[in-house]
């Protein structure tokens, strides 16, 4: 180890590249496996393991098209998703610095109470939720999937986290000296300190709104607001036995999270772009 | 230097400001649930048409009756943890060890920003499709898992993985293990560069070796990060459904080896309509979850707040 | 190499992939539902004892819910065809995960949202059925005995534990042996279907039959491809409800059951797959295994469903008497008790249901089993409706049977109950458990999902 030219790679290097390449597939795999399985009919999926694509791409796509619209559900999905995830970068980090910075009374036990609210199972939570969009009136609208997002407790957690180490008192003692307002130096200062932050939870947050189920499904009704998980579980039919135009389903369905991920990938915590936090 | 952020400090109404639009949001939609679950948790309901009736602590009753017996509420509770344990260390210690490899530049692997995208993959697919994808994959007497073991003459005869407990919990938490050190060594990649470079310069000049670095510099300073990561990780890992729910049909098959706490919460509450319990379970949930960060965080943080 | 270029190469390479792999196949293969003409002008036979009004004068709107697309559009496009003048809202819900009972339960709970006319399937009708302000009491609105003119099983089910009919079903999901003619000419000598009821008459001719494949076959042939087939066979010939006076009662035939299935299992006669997983699914055209458990539907969606282009149609199945007749699956349809729509919501559930015309047409369209008995009677005598999978017209094969179907052993529990004991009969197959052990856990979880409101002994 140690050696001084660009082309010698030393066994430990080696094993190490074995290791994290193998590690790689192993990641990869199964979506492998999705989307050839998207490519196949019924009778073949069932035989077992294929390994490579099969002809019946198009006709999956026309099985499935058939039955759910999947592009309506990409357009809900990116609206609740994009606009929520938007809606929770800006007043998620404003929580994040109004917890950090500013000593209230009652911010440890406020704080506390966010940490509760993540710890009870949100499941049973659906019947107090399902009656509080319907007294809104809110039944049957994206914006309640949209607004709930704002109040994510790990975002907060995790953004003030950052601010704490990333966000001297002092940068805020200078501002106000100079005269700015409080929120005016959130604008312009903390919001792009805590960028990666941001980045990083933002982007948690997106793919994990996107996944969502269980509350889109019991609050959208109409047919025109669904969004993709819903479709994805309707794309099977109700006898269950089209894996494959449910398999087309969920590639397809992925395709958005994989953009959204390159996207925010470059300005996430430890991205190329982003710099490194001053401790 | 700090007397102006002090107690009195002249911004601290801006604090109450800037976090009223979230704590709005989560009154109406956050507490008010939690809070329509704790009354009904006192009371018997069906979830229809008639209303809840007042039962006082009979489904507490119920609860402490059933845990004392040994019945599918501890049940639930030991697979939860076995799930959590079996899933939780190899994923930190999987994902820290990578953390520290990716964010190490001193040493000559390349691309490594490829290596955390595709590590991080496998967080991307919904929690259905992973259970339903491993379900197909673990398939007696023909799966993909057994096709491959006989086909190597590993097994002599497909091996009935989701008929047996310990073969199903260990998938579980294998695939748990898979789906999220991705999304851990992320998490941990950013508390390591928020360390200052000139600590680990420092070490390096002092000739400290690897483990020493790591032990005094790099854990050390992950402390903030390392909370976050366990807490999340408790709660999350203690509130388990997604995948044993997929993968056993809702079952917990087989006899509830991987029935998990929000599972008997889950199959209580919307397959047999006992709402009113159902609520009492969750409030045990919660109150078991709450002891255990509540512990792990004195453990970690003796001194320090969160 | 650059770190980025290798990060973007994997995002671009699983977008690439999947579009090549789309482009890779060039199957031009379209899909087209059939549309058959209805006849233009429809005599107004509908039932007796409403006001003379046609269906033309019905106005307004009616929102239907559903959980089954295919089956839900096409009932609306039936009746918007004879009702022109209705507009009809149809609320889809994939019942994943009982997403669509949490939907109605909630809306029922609120008393907003709730659909003029629902839909149940058979695992849960009977709990919306006694449901204080679910399905209304269609007492009011038919005359004479509707016994007499659906089939009888379906009325009883859709009863409320009152006595009050509440929910009727378009089907009748009647159920059978279905077996493979070839596998039958090759192993067992014949593909009669009488003759083949015979091996499925009685326990013992069924692990007979069982044996005799697999000896026959060198071992490969298998008799039934999971356990559940057997299952459901035997459910309907128990005299018993699973809860009888509140108190869990197990009757004699499921525990001659357990000692079936276990046997068919020890002898390699039952393949251990799960219904309506891909394996399972794919068994259909192997030739391996034999026979599967066969309700009216079955035939459209579960044997031609799995079977690719070139098998179907073929004639190379046959329905075969099972040893009692039983029942799987079905969809009931009620109107809500607080719907504002109350007349027309009757006018569907009227149509579907109690419309000999409508009932024939849907039967000839969609391949369903209907229910209205004048219907049944007609379509037996009705050469185009021997089914090309099986060569049998069903009508004439289950039409007999089919008042035998006992509807009165099935609760509101069943579903759980069932559940329960399926779990527990795999466990105790896989050769986990004992069989004191097996009836223990079954009866365990029973307790635990049901133990406040059935007596577990």
């Amino acid at each position: 180890m140690g050696k001084k030219g660009a082309f010698r790679l030393s066994i430990g290097d080696i094993l190490l590249y074995i290791f994290l390449i193998g590690l790689a597939v192993i990641c990869f795999l199964p979506f492998y496996f999705m989307i050839i399985n998207a490519t196949h009919d019924n009778a073949a999926i069932a035989r077992g393991m294929n390994l490579l694509p099969g002809k019946y791409a198009i006709d999956n796509y026309l099985k499935m098209k058939s039955r759910v619209n999947i592009w309506i559900g990409f357009r809900n999905s990116l609206i609740v998703s994009g606009v929520g995830t938007a809606l929770l970068a800006y007043f998620g980090t404003l929580t994040a610095y109004g917890f950090s910075k500013y000593k209230f009374v009652g911010n440890k036990a406020l704080f506390w109470v966010i940490l509760c609210s993540m710890m009870v199972p949100p499941q049973l939570s659906v019947i107090g939720f399902y009656d509080v969009v319907q007294k809104l009136k809110l039944m049957n609208n994206l914006l309640a999937l949209i607004i709930p997002m704002i109040a994510s407790a790990q975002f907060v957690y995790f953004v003030k986290l950052y601010l704490d180490s990333a966000l001297p008192d002092s940068i805020v003692e200078s501002a106000r000296i100079d005269g700015a307002t409080e929120i005016g130096i959130f604008n312009k200062m903390v919001l792009p300190i805590a960028s990666p932050s941001i980045a990083t939870m933002g982007m948690f947050n997106f793919i994990n709104s996107w996944n969502q189920l269980l509350i889109p499904q019991i609050v959208i009704r109409d047919e025109k607001l669904r969004t993709v998980p819903i479709i994805v579980a309707n794309a099977k039919g109700v006898y269950r036995t089209d894996f494959a135009a449910a398999y087309m389903a969920i590639a397809l369905s992925v395709v958005p999270i994989l953009i959204a991920f390159a996207f925010f990938s470059k300005y996430i915590i430890g991205g190329v772009t982003a710099g490194s936090v001053k401790g | 230097m700090f007397k102006s952020l002090s107690k009195n400090d002249k911004y601290a109404h801006y604090g109450y400001l800037f976090i009223l639009p979230f704590f709005i949001v989560m009154a109406i939609f956050i507490v008010y649930p939690i809070l329509n679950t704790i009354y009904l948790s006192f009371t018997v309901w069906e979830g229809a048409t008639i209303p809840p009736e007042w039962v006082g602590l009979k489904n507490y009753r119920r609860l402490f009756q059933d845990f004392l017996q040994g019945g599918i509420f501890p049940q639930s509770i030991k697979n939860t943890w076995i799930l959590w344990i079996f899933n939780v260390i190899p994923q930190f210690i999987g994902a820290l060890a990578l953390a520290i490899l990716l964010t190490d530049k001193h040493n000559r692997i390349k691309g490594k920003e490829g290596f955390r995208a595709i590590f991080y993959l496998p967080n991307l697919i919904t929690m259905a499709s992973v259970g339903a994808l491993f379900a197909f994959l673990l398939g007696h007497p023909k799966g993909a898992v057994n096709d491959l073991l006989v086909a190597f003459n590993i097994l002599k005869e497909p091996f009935n993985f989701l008929q047996n407990a310990w073969a199903t919990r260990l998938s579980i938490s294998t695939i748990l293990t898979w789906m999220w050190f991705g999304y851990t060594m992320i998490i941990f990649m950013a508390g390591i560069k928020a360390i200052p470079e000139e600590l680990f310069e420092a070490a390096r000049v002092d000739g400290a070796t690897k483990w020493q670095t790591f032990k005094s510099i790099t854990l050390p300073q992950l402390r903030p990060i390392m909370t976050y990561q366990v807490v999340t990780s408790i709660i999350g890992g203690l509130s388990m459904y997604d995948i044993p729910q997929v993968l056993t049909n809702g079952t917990g098959a087989p006899q509830n080896s991987v029935t998990t706490m929000v599972m008997h919460i889950y199959r209580q509450g919307f397959t047999n309509y006992n709402l009113g319990y159902a609520s009492a379970v969750a409030i045990g949930l919660f109150v078991h979850i709450f002891i255990v960060v509540f512990i792990a965080l004195r453990f970690i943080n003796p001194k320090e707040d969160v | 190499m650059n770190s980025k270029f290798l990060r973007r190469a994997a995002s671009l390479a699983v977008s690439g992939l999947m579009i090549t792999s789309l482009m890779a196949g060039c199957n031009n293969e379209s899909k087209n539902p059939d549309k058959t003409a209805d006849p233009t002008q429809p005599p107004v036979s509908t039932d007796a004892g409403q006001s003379a009004k046609k269906p033309e004068d019905f106005t307004g709107t009616l929102v239907v819910g559903h959980f089954n697309d295919d089956e839900a559009s096409k009932l609306v496009a039936a009746f918007k065809e004879k009702y022109p003048n209705v507009d009809v809202k149809l609320e889809i819900t994939a019942d994943t995960d009982g997403a669509y009972q949490t939907l109605i339960t909630s809306a029922l709970r609120s008393g907003q949202n709730v659909p003029d006319v629902y839909a149940s399937e058979v695992a849960f009708v009977k709990r919306f059925v006694n449901l204080s302000d679910g399905y209304e009491d269609l007492t009011p609105y038919f005359e004479g005995d509707l016994k007499s003119k659906l089939v009888p099983y379906t009325i009883d089910i859709g009863t409320s534990d009152d006595g009050k009919i509440r929910a009727l079903s378009h089907q009748a999901a009647a159920a059978a042996v279905g077996y493979k003619r070839d596998m039958a000419k090759q192993y067992l000598g014949t593909d009669d279907p009488e003759e083949i009821g015979k091996l499925f008459s009685s326990a013992d001719e069924i692990v007979k039959t069982g044996k005799k494949l697999q000896e026959v076959s060198g071992k490969k042939a298998i008799l039934f491809p999971g356990m559940a087939e057997l299952m459901r066979m035997y459910l309907g010939a128990r005299d018993h409800a699973w809860v009888e006076d509140g108190k869990l009662t197990i009757d004699p035939k499921m525990e001659e059951f357990v000692d079936v299935a276990k046997q068919l299992r020890d002898a390699g006669a039952e393949g251990g797959l799960p219904a309506w997983e891909p394996q399972w699914s794919a068994a259909i055209t192997d030739d391996i295994h034999f026979a599967y458990a066969i309700p009216t539907w079955g035939v459209p969606w579960i044997i031609d469903a799995n079977q690719p282009e070139d098998r179907k149609n073929k004639g190379d199945w046959g329905l075969a008497k099972a040893p009692a007749p039983y029942t799987w699956g079905g969809t009931w349809f009620g109107m809500y008790s607080k719907s504002p729509n109350k007349e027309l919501a009757w006018e569907f559930i009227k149509f579907i249901t109690l419309d000999e015309e409508q009932s024939i047409a849907w039967a000839k369209k969609s391949g369903d089993f209907i229910s209205n008995l004048a219907a049944i009677e007609t379509l037996s005598n009705d050469p185009e409706m021997v089914s090309e999978t099986t060569n049998q017209n069903p009508y004439e094969f289950f039409g007999p049977m089919i008042k035998d179907i006992n509807g009165a052993i099935i609760t509101e529990h069943d579903d759980k109950i069932t559940n329960a004991f399926q779990d527990a009969m795999l466990t105790y197959l896989a050769g986990n458990t004992t069989k004191d052990q097996m009836w223990a856990q079954f009866k365990d979880q029973v307790r635990s999902d049901l133990g406040d409101k059935v007596t577990v002994e």
